[in-house]
């Protein structure tokens, strides 16, 4: 709370922190309660339905519970060309899900989203903005298996998972950008 | 000073005036949404578009709103260009609008109809299944929304927040997904709300205490005054047969610019149709014809002369205190008025003196009294009763100063005469009009003179304020030549303000603002 | 010329200071600091013809010089936009996960030339790694002293606060930018005024993209000339071309401006994957919109592609393949503008919305003739009427489509609609419909 309190001196006008402490609110519960709006609101000095009406302009925020692992498959251009659909295809065989839907052990939810900026190794999936990229159906299954297993402590499985699919794609890619 | 041409003709406005108001000053009317003379320009809703011509260069569209007026430019409001983009923005905003005109109060009021037929191509090409959005949600104590309607101009949200300080109302959303919205749980509680079916450009926020009760073009529109407090916002009682169904305010920037308070908007609207008015006169507890009790009225203070303590009102107009003054004056044991005490005022509009003529009684120099005086005075030996022209003072001071007489003058409702009692006990009760049944004026805090305009048409038999004191200047055998031989009583009214005398029909539509008396600017 | 803006690009761990310092960074951004002044840079990055490479290519030594020059009346601002967002582009994101350092000597000696002592890079809000390796790298730079209350040593000072985003493209236009920044929707502003007079927080701005700034420390350091012998007259130095969608080696390939897009699918990006044939390819980022095949000649500068009908835009390359139908992929772009605009212009946020909503129907066997027209009423009734340039995004595969592919659209749909009679049940391929 007191590194929320922290962010407005950081701008010239405190209501410049108002999407950093919204993210940082976010982070706690995995959505935005109306409580959330209206503490972020004072500490910027800015009317809780301005807050409001800030938060539903963006994407990332969002006003519903989602899984505890939120996935997000990029269905823009250059991954829809190499796969995206059957992604989410996939998603949807083995989890039960499709787009805007959470599994009933609340763990997983899918939404497609739009160009991520990993159009050099397309497929992409997003968890929290940890990209793994350059996905395949086999390759999302043994991720969404490997994150079912480790939901215990969610945050270092994401890590974890996160860290290997990275050094494989480098393999992959052989370090190409 | 800049001098632009707009359509070929020449116009001289202030530097930094935009085109939409440099315009009107030709009688072009430049059509607009999001625009409002009393709000900061957004530029969004694309409808004020013109053409700049520069020369040598092929024309410009531009948006009139965010377009100030240079010395020497030339706009065209006529060029094909900017004709085709209106009428493009008009086609864009009727895609996805519900054809709801059948069942909407904004219906011949509304600028999306009124920009369609003047400014539209005529031909709809939208055949994609409508967007749904929220319809006839009440958000707040008077408005209702209909998310459908809206065109997002958010004038609503910027009036909310610039002008009444109470941002509740946000464009939640983002591009199509865009709606009107309160923060979820939180209507709006604001003085100013009722504005907001004013400046909504259609249907989109409307009034629930209008909704379904009649065609705008069903509505006589007579030009007013508030009297809700001693603003006096220049406002339009609209009336179908005879019942006040809508106040909206007037534009007057000397007084109340584009706006009114709700406490006046609804006031008015409460006041103007009283439920179970008594319409008939009261005479030593026999109900008779108001005539009769008129008569009885100016009879009783004639033959009691300097026995009654008199109380005028600040409801009644100018030209009724001016002859109160000068006929009951002289009838009176005292002459006097109770002024009221400020509450809830706000530093917009709303004075929170709920008592639209104190002014003019101060400037006519009626002594001012406060009540627990007046109680005293009633309460003499000498003083034979209370004539009053306001229902709850004179109950408070009866209850004060038992056993007096009452001679009541006002417009008295909830009334049941089956219950075989006067109106608040009163020996004479004499049934008075409302602000809405009179030509008058009015002055308000700023010593701007205003006329209302009659709206409604008082009870058959009902012998009004006026003529009921001339009646008692007969009875009494008073003249009042000097005022009646005035070219009308506004006249007379000026002059005994200290002002050249006006007629009543000779008043501006925005009032007249009096020099100060010796008095205030001594003060 | 050498490449200098991607020599980090294939490690496996980003530059950091310690090892950027070894290697001769921040040499440059010290000898401005205490020698130049803000005029003298502002006049190489001139000289040197650099343009914007957000999208826009406005000379980025003009931008600068509107910016106020003393006597300062209050403190003016440098912006950088690392929204990056436009399908197709991927390259900022490279520089700030790799080489962090280069992006940040270019904010030094950008807010230097626009006596700016404050810098807020603002990264959109997925890039996360990005965000938290700048992090680093500037948590580095001020325990160094190189931010501070004494940048470098000398009177100035220099602070950057990293700021992120929240998920809206739109944010990529720098008055949208602006407004995210300050804790508000992110909607564009209309202009006048311009940022250099009213920007962040009602203070004189520039705001520049992330490529730009990394190209700034190398044209300081070697100069105007050097940079000019690279590239086209008219738009010289390198650019990080992306190249994604069908093809054998998608990636980032640093090359000069001209380069054909040819040489870049073909030699750098190895050809269409697996052997088939180009349906179509889009130039720059998904508001370029569609060429057919045969203009694979095209060099990749910005006046070579405006003669084209379209912009360079982010310089991002997505081929389509033979197999994929057009108005599938006109129907991702309609469904991301939609999606994206922020919906404040009746024009844009109508406009495109009713559009994919026509693109939809073509998908589904339902498109008309008559739909082309309307199209193109669509696109004339937005396109210079609104306040940013969202609707000439829209507008960009939305035209090309009909300009470049009008039959096979029709006959797709003609096609699709057949198809639904005879059997009852959608048969179309990879398409996202409804």
């Amino acid at each position: 709370m007191s590194a929320l309190r922290a962010l407005p001196s950081r701008y010239p006008q405190a209501r410049g922190a108002l999407l950093p402490i919204l993210t940082r609110l976010q982070e706690w519960r995995g959505h935005l309660t109306p409580a959330d709006m209206r503490l972020a609101g004072e500490l910027v000095g800015v009317a809780a339905a301005d807050v409001f009406s800030v938060v539903t302009f963006y994407t990332m925020y969002r006003q519903r519970p989602v899984g505890r692992f939120p996935l997000g498959v990029c269905r823009n251009i250059a991954c829809w060309v190499n796969g995206s659909e059957q992604l989410v295809a996939t998603v949807r065989e083995t989890l039960g899900i499709g787009p805007g839907e959470t599994t009933p052990d609340g763990l997983f939810s899918l939404e497609e989203v739009e160009c991520l900026g990993s159009c050099g190794s397309a497929p992409c999936l997003e968890i929290d903005s940890c990209y793994f990229e350059q996905q395949s159906p086999v390759s999302v299954k043994a991720l969404l298996a490997r994150l079912k297993a480790g939901a215990g402590d969610a945050a270092a499985t994401l890590a974890a998972a996160h860290a290997d699919a990275a050094a494989e794609l480098r393999r992959a890619r052989d370090g190409r950008p | 000073m800049a001098e632009l041409t707009i359509d070929g003709r020449k116009v001289e406005v202030a530097a930094g005036t935009n085109l939409i108001e440099a315009a009107r000053k030709l009688a072009i009317d430049i059509p607009y949404y999001c625009y409002h003379p009393a709000l900061a320009p957004v530029g969004s809703c694309r409808m004020c578009q013109v053409e700049i011509l520069d020369p040598g260069k092929p024309p410009r569209v531009a948006i009139a709103c965010r377009t100030e007026a240079t010395q020497g430019l030339n706009v065209s409001t006529t060029g094909k260009d900017c004709v085709a983009a209106r009428a493009a923005t008009l086609e864009f905003l009727l895609a996805n609008h519900p054809l709801d005109c059948p069942i909407c109060d904004k219906a011949g009021e509304c600028d999306l109809q009124d920009f369609t037929y003047r400014h539209g191509h005529g031909a709809g090409r939208f055949s994609e299944p409508k967007r749904e959005k929220l319809k006839h949600e009440l958000i707040g104590d008077h408005i209702l929304l209909d998310q459908e309607r809206c065109i997002l101009c958010t004038r609503c949200v910027r009036f909310m927040d610039e002008y009444a300080k109470s941002p509740s109302l946000v464009v939640a959303g983002r591009g199509d997904r865009n709606v009107i919205a309160i923060f979820p749980g939180e209507p709006i509680h604001s003085n100013y709300e009722g504005n907001l079916a004013d400046i909504c450009p259609v249907g989109a926020l409307t009034l629930k205490e209008f909704r379904f009760k009649s065609r705008v073009w069903d509505l006589s529109s007579e030009e007013s005054v508030c009297t809700g407090c001693d603003r006096g916002c220049s406002v339009l009682l609209e009336t179908k047969r005879n019942r006040l169904l809508r106040v909206r305010p007037r534009v007057n920037l000397q007084v109340n610019g584009h706006f009114m308070c709700d406490q006046g908007r609804f006031g008015l609207l409460d006041a103007a149709n009283p439920v179970a008015r008594e319409e008939l006169g009261w005479v030593k507890g026999a109900r008779v014809t108001a005539a009769e009790a008129a008569t009885a009225l100016a009879t009783t203070l004639a033959a009691e002369r300097g026995r009654w303590l008199v109380l005028l009102s600040a409801r009644l107009t100018g030209e009724e205190l001016l002859l109160a003054t000068a006929v009951l004056g002289p009838l009176a044991k005292q002459l006097a008025w109770v002024p009221t005490a400020a509450s809830g005022g706000d530093d917009i509009l709303f004075t929170g003196r709920r008592a639209p003529n104190e002014k003019a009684l101060e400037r006519l120099s009626v002594p001012a009294l406060d009540e627990a005086a007046a109680a005293k005075v009633l309460a003499e030996p000498a003083t034979a009763g209370l004539l009053c022209f306001d229902a709850a003072l004179a109950a408070r001071l009866l209850a004060q100063a038992k056993g007096k007489r009452l001679a009541l003058v006002d417009v008295v409702r909830d009334f049941d005469p089956a219950a075989g009692k006067a109106p608040h006990g009163a020996e004479l009760f004499v049934p008075g009009t409302l602000a809405s049944e009179k030509d008058g004026t009015f002055l308000n805090v700023d010593a701007v003179l205003q006329r209302a305009r009659r709206a409604q048409r008082w009870p058959q038999g009902t012998v009004a304020e006026a003529a009921l004191l001339l009646q008692v200047a007969a009875t009494a055998s008073l003249s009042v030549a000097a005022l009646t031989q005035k070219p009308d009583l506004t006249f007379a009214l000026l002059e005994a303000l200290g002002q050249p005398g006006m007629l009543l029909n000779q008043l501006p539509d925005d009032g007249v603002k009096l020099t100060p008396t010796a008095a205030a600017v001594s003060a | 010329m050498e490449n200098y803006l991607s020599t980090e690009f294939r490690r496996a761990t980003p530059l950091f200071l310690e090892e950027a310092r070894a290697k001769g960074r921040y040499r440059t951004a010290q000898r401005v600091f205490e020698t130049l002044t803000p005029e003298q840079v502002v006049d190489e990055v001139k000289n040197s013809g650099l343009r914007g490479r957000g999208g826009a290519w406005f000379p980025t030594g003009i931008k600068w010089s509107f910016m106020p020059k003393e006597p300062l009346k209050g403190p003016s601002y440098l912006v950088i936009n690392a929204d990056e967002g436009e399908p197709g582009t991927f390259k900022d994101r490279q520089i700030m996960e790799k080489d962090p350092h280069l992006l940040l000597e270019g904010i030094l000696i950008g807010s230097f030339a626009i006596r700016a002592e404050t810098a807020f890079l603002y990264i959109r809000g997925e890039y996360k790694l990005a965000h938290d390796t700048l992090a680093q790298a500037i948590a580095e730079l001020e325990a160094a002293g190189i931010l501070g209350d004494a940048a470098f040593g000398t009177k100035r000072k220099m602070r950057i606060v990293l700021h992120r985003g929240a998920g809206a493209y739109i944010c990529g236009e720098e008055t949208a930018l602006l407004n995210s920044l300050e804790g508000r929707r992110g909607e564009p502003r209309p202009k006048p005024p311009f940022p250099a007079v009213w920007g962040a927080f009602g203070r004189p701005t520039s705001v520049n993209n992330v490529e730009t700034l990394a190209n700034v420390p190398a044209i300081l350091e070697k100069g105007a000339a050097w940079y000019k012998s690279a590239g086209t007259a008219q738009a010289p130095g390198h650019l990080l071309f992306g190249v994604s969608g069908a093809v054998e080696r998608p990636g980032c390939f640093e090359l000069p401006l001209g380069t054909t897009a040819r040489e870049l699918v073909e030699r750098w990006a190895g050809g269409v994957k697996g052997g088939r044939r180009m349906k179509a390819f889009i130039p720059g980022g998904a508001s370029t919109g569609f060429l057919p095949p045969d203009r694979l000649d095209v060099p990749m500068d910005p006046e070579s592609l405006r003669k084209e009908g379209t912009m360079l835009g982010t310089g991002g390359i997505i081929v389509i393949p033979e197999g994929v139908e057009i108005v599938d992929a006109a129907r991702v772009f309609s469904r991301f503008f939609r999606h994206e605009t922020c919906g404040q212009c009746s024009p844009c946020r109508e406009g495109s919305a009713w559009s994919d909503q026509v693109v939809g129907r073509f998908q589904r066997g339902e498109g008309r003739t008559e739909d082309f027209v309307l199209l193109d009423a669509i696109m004339r009734g937005s396109k210079q009427r609104t306040i940013c340039v969202f609707p000439e995004a829209f507008a960009g595969p939305l035209g090309s489509a009909v300009k470049h592919f009008k039959d096979d659209l029709m006959a797709v749909s003609a096609r699709r609609a057949a198809a639904d009679a005879g059997s009852g049940a959608a048969a179309h391929g990879t398409a996202s419909h409804g």
